[in-house]
């Protein structure tokens, strides 16, 4: 919990917060339901579970924002269902919903920060935040619900009703998408507009699946009663396998990228590693470039992926040092390799950085052309690492850079240069 | 039920014209007189749906076909028309299953054979009313018989028959799939079976569970017509899930030819050897009746067999085998454990790994790597050998233009103790079935 804490201590704070208030709100004012009101007991423990479990059951990968689907979804139900089977009204309004609500997803969070999951607070305050939002919209400015009475149903038609409730949902969607964009744009001093769109993008498809299956829980529950909560949520659960071959999808690409990158050393064409080493070098100056983590990565792959041309050439150049090559041949293998990755459709980003990695640096002052900012890093980083093959002692570090600087400005970006510096200087003190 | 609609592909994708059987005109014909007496039948000794939710149920079988997700490498497409087909069960009843069925497939722009089309048409409206025939024989309640019944009721009258109709649904489509695919392109009926219910079987049973939420949204919950708008989400769901089933396929696909690709910039000959040795290690492999799963590792160790290359230095390959010395032969024999080494790493290849180290073992345990024998040898890596010697037999430099295939068989055979003699059957059995892999009689380039 504190590690978790110490990184995202707004979130946390505010968890707890929310928390506090809820549970407090809603014993004040007396929203609790009797404890032998079994059959209002056991729905709020059956939604209660499932958060929970959802909160377990979460998933994230890299590219993606962290959702726990399942229990944003049973959150949702909670939040908007007023009536069982039989004309039976649930005897409890925004307070107690809002306190189970946040009851479990602590419950489910804690467990999951003791196992030592990968946890972020920021997503799951996020995800509360939604639900305070369709839970104080629905039951008290809809409704207009007191606390500790049943909700009268006074809404039109079940269609209306439907559009109502789905209106409602993305709304508290929207909120929350502005909520986490908010907190991280405050504790990593990023701009927040771009994080919001970034946000709502990655998250966009997901969301809209998981407020239609709130909502139909709540549709649903008249004519069935509690079923309707598991029964709504399997679409949602056998989507959860197939984010699985999602992830597993990516894993394939990250790996073949891999084993693409020691292709020429396992051949003898480059020195062992080096292609590991550009592309380790490089995401340190691209971070001290500010770049964006998408570029980021694209940047990785291309690195690693830089000399895989070379498996064209009959024999090595010697010590796989593309800069030591004529800019004929550096060209040749550049093609090469661009063709390579080409080839496996889906990495078209990198495929564009590796087009330029030779260019000269004098062609975008002189004449203009048009050459990615990462294309450039893994120039100069390649440069750097040929030249000094490997050896990280101060003399090598020293004449390579010295070679650097004679092409500053001709063939090398300043720039690109100078935070190459930083980032060995802070490398070399830690 | 399983959402396969074929595109019984066109000719250009199927290795070789002489795979389709001369029984294929007469199946599809028989499929699709079945299907329209079914149809007539039901028009005529059942009741009759209601003309709206009929048109809508239409629309959004139309809808799922022109989504749906294309190719996905087994000559079969995913849409999530079946989960409508499971709800038009127990909407519009078995006339209204098979109008739906048979109208959703009938605009196909991609589909250029129109046979193939009205196949699939036939084929799912035939699929569709069978489903709704089995729901109704086990007392399930049609439309808004299912109002106002309890929980236990709804499971025992919708839920439960439902259930029955998709499985049932499921693999009559998975048959009838299989049964077209192995008269045209000659794989056999029980492996494709096999691999159309192993490949997604299971998830698209479960997925026939959004058929169930829409007839409870439809009637019990009151929302009619426009729970067709809600229950949208579930199904673009469904169908996000089909198409990361039909994405990591192709990722497979893509990283292996990325692999090809970068050994063809080294060796351009090797491209074309890879391909052939995969379609040829494919047909044994489905000859010796393999699972889906391994008749994968098969083909991916056959077109990676000579990826050990990319480690040799390219003016060992480039001169002719005759010239080589015992020690740089060995260098060059040494690719296959480089090329075992080289893909380690991708999860996906790794049970092709051991085809590939192991693809100069001898049946008989006197070969290399490891000396091991028989059984003991991967199936894969016998598979490749075989190929491989196929390969160059047919490309041997003075080889008459076209070889018999008894020549093949003789020669195959002249080394006894080098092959598995079982592979070796089952090869020529698949060469007289399908005919040489594409592009055998060329010339070698080099």
């Amino acid at each position: 919990m504190k590690g978790a804490l110490r990184r995202e201590p707004l979130a946390g704070i505010f968890g707890v917060l929310g928390l506090l208030v809820t549970v407090v709100v809603a014993v004040q004012s007396g929203d609790v339901p009797a404890l032998h009101d079994s059959a209002t007991i056991w729905v709020v423990v059956a939604f209660a579970v499932t958060i929970v479990l959802g909160e377990w059951f979460h998933i994230s990968a890299p590219g993606f924002r962290g959702a726990a689907p399942i229990a944003l979804a049973a959150a949702f139900g909670l939040a908007l269902t007023t009536d069982l089977p039989g004309k039976v009204h649930l005897p409890y309004g925004a307070p107690f919903a809002l306190a189970v609500t946040a009851t479990a997803m602590a419950l489910g969070t804690t467990v999951r920060v003791a196992a030592r999951r990968d946890t972020s607070l920021v997503d799951t305050a996020g995800r509360f935040v939604a639900i305070v939002v369709a839970t104080l919209v629905y039951r008290v400015a809809v409704l207009g619900q007191a606390p500790g009475s049943p909700a009268r149903q006074t809404l039109g038609t079940p269609e209306q009703r439907a559009a109502l409730l789905l209106g409602i949902c993305l709304l508290a969607l929207v909120t929350d998408a502005l909520f986490t964009s908010l907190l991280r744009g405050l504790s990593a001093g990023a701009n927040v507009r771009r994080t919001f769109i970034e946000e709502f993008r990655s998250s966009f498809a997901l969301s809209i699946a998981v407020a239609v299956t709130g909502v139909l829980i709540a549709l649903a529950a008249p004519p069935l009663g509690i079923v309707a909560l598991p029964l709504f949520l399997i679409p949602l659960v056998l989507t959860l396998f197939a984010f699985r071959r999602y992830v597993s999808i990516r894993a394939t690409y990250l790996q073949s990228i891999r084993t693409l990158s020691r292709l020429t050393d396992a051949a003898g064409y480059t020195p062992s590693g080096h292609s590991e080493r550009v592309a380790a070098l490089s995401v340190q100056v691209g971070r001290e470039l500010g770049l964006s983590e998408r570029e980021l990565l694209d940047l990785e792959y291309a690195a690693l992926l830089h000399d895989i041309g070379q498996v064209a050439l009959v024999e090595p150049i010697p010590g796989g040092a593309t800069v030591l090559a004529a800019p004929a041949d550096q060209r040749r293998i550049e093609a090469d390799t661009v063709a390579i990755v080409r080839e496996t459709g889906v990495f078209e980003g990198v495929a564009r950085i590796l087009e330029h990695q030779t260019t000269p640096y004098r062609q975008v002052r002189e004449l203009g052309e048009e050459i990615p900012l990462t294309s450039r890093i893994v120039k100069v980083v390649n440069a750097y690492e040929d030249l000094t093959a490997g050896a990280r002692s101060a003399r090598a570090r020293e004449a390579a850079i010295e070679r650097i600087y004679l092409g500053l400005g001709y063939e090398y970006d300043p720039r690109v240069v100078d935070a190459l510096l930083k980032s060995l200087g802070s490398s070399a003190h830690a | 039920m399983a959402p396969f609609r074929t595109t019984v592909n066109d000719v250009s994708t199927v290795p070789i014209a002489s795979s389709r059987s001369q029984w294929l005109p007469a199946y599809l014909a028989l499929v699709v007189a079945t299907s329209v007496a079914t149809g007539v039948a039901s028009w005529m000794f059942l009741p009759r749906p209601e003309l709206g939710p009929l048109l809508l149920l239409c629309l959004m079988g139309i809808l799922s076909f022109q989504i749906r997700e294309p190719d996905v490498g087994l000559r079969i497409s995913f849409s999530f028309l079946s989960i409508i087909l499971l709800a038009s069960a127990a909407i519009v009843g078995a006339f209204g299953a098979w109008l739906v069925g048979s109208v959703s497939m009938l605009i196909d722009r991609r589909q250029r054979r129109w046979t193939a089309t009205m196949f699939n048409a036939a084929m799912s409206g035939f699929v569709g009313a069978a489903g709704a025939m089995v729901y109704a024989m086990l007392g399930g309640v049609e439309g808004s018989g299912t109002v106002g019944l309890s929980t236990v009721a709804l499971a025992r009258d919708l839920g439960w028959p439902l259930f029955a109709a998709d499985v049932v649904a499921c693999l009559l489509n998975a048959a009838l799939l299989s049964g077209v695919i192995h008269f045209d392109q000659g794989i056999p009926f029980g492996v494709q079976v096999r691999r159309v219910l192993s490949g997604s079987g299971v998830a698209f049973v479960g997925y026939g569970i959004i058929g169930l939420l829409f007839v409870i949204l439809w009637y019990p919950a009151g929302l009619g017509a426009f729970s067709a708008l809600l229950v949208l989400a579930p199904l673009l769901a469904a169908r996000w899930a089909f198409i990361q089933y039909g994405e990591e396929l192709r990722s497979h696909e893509r990283t292996i030819d990325t692999l090809v690709t970068a050994l063809g910039t080294k060796e351009p000959a090797a491209v074309d050897r890879s391909r052939r040795a995969a379609v040829l290690a494919e047909w044994i492999a489905e000859e010796l009746g393999l699972t889906p799963g391994q008749i994968g590792t098969v083909r991916y160790a056959a077109t990676l067999h000579e990826i050990g290359h990319l480690g040799v230095a390219t003016r060992l390959l480039r001169r002719s085998p005759a010239s080589l010395s015992p020690t740089e032969r060995r260098v060059i024999d040494g690719h296959c454990v480089v090329g075992a080494r080289m893909i380690e790493g991708i999860d996906f290849l790794e049970d092709a790994r051991s085809g590939i180290r192991h693809q100069h073992e001898r049946f008989d345990g006197t070969g290399r790597p490891d000396g091991r024998a028989g059984q003991d040898i991967p199936i894969a890596a016998r598979i490749v050998a075989v190929t491989t010697a196929i390969d160059d037999v047919i490309r041997e430099p003075g080889a008459a233009p076209v070889v018999s295939i008894a020549e093949v068989a003789r020669r195959l055979r002249g080394d006894p103790g080098r092959f598995d003699p079982d592979v070796v059957a089952a090869a020529v059995i698949a060469l007289d079935k399908h005919g040489w892999p594409a592009g055998s009689p060329a010339p070698v380039a080099s």
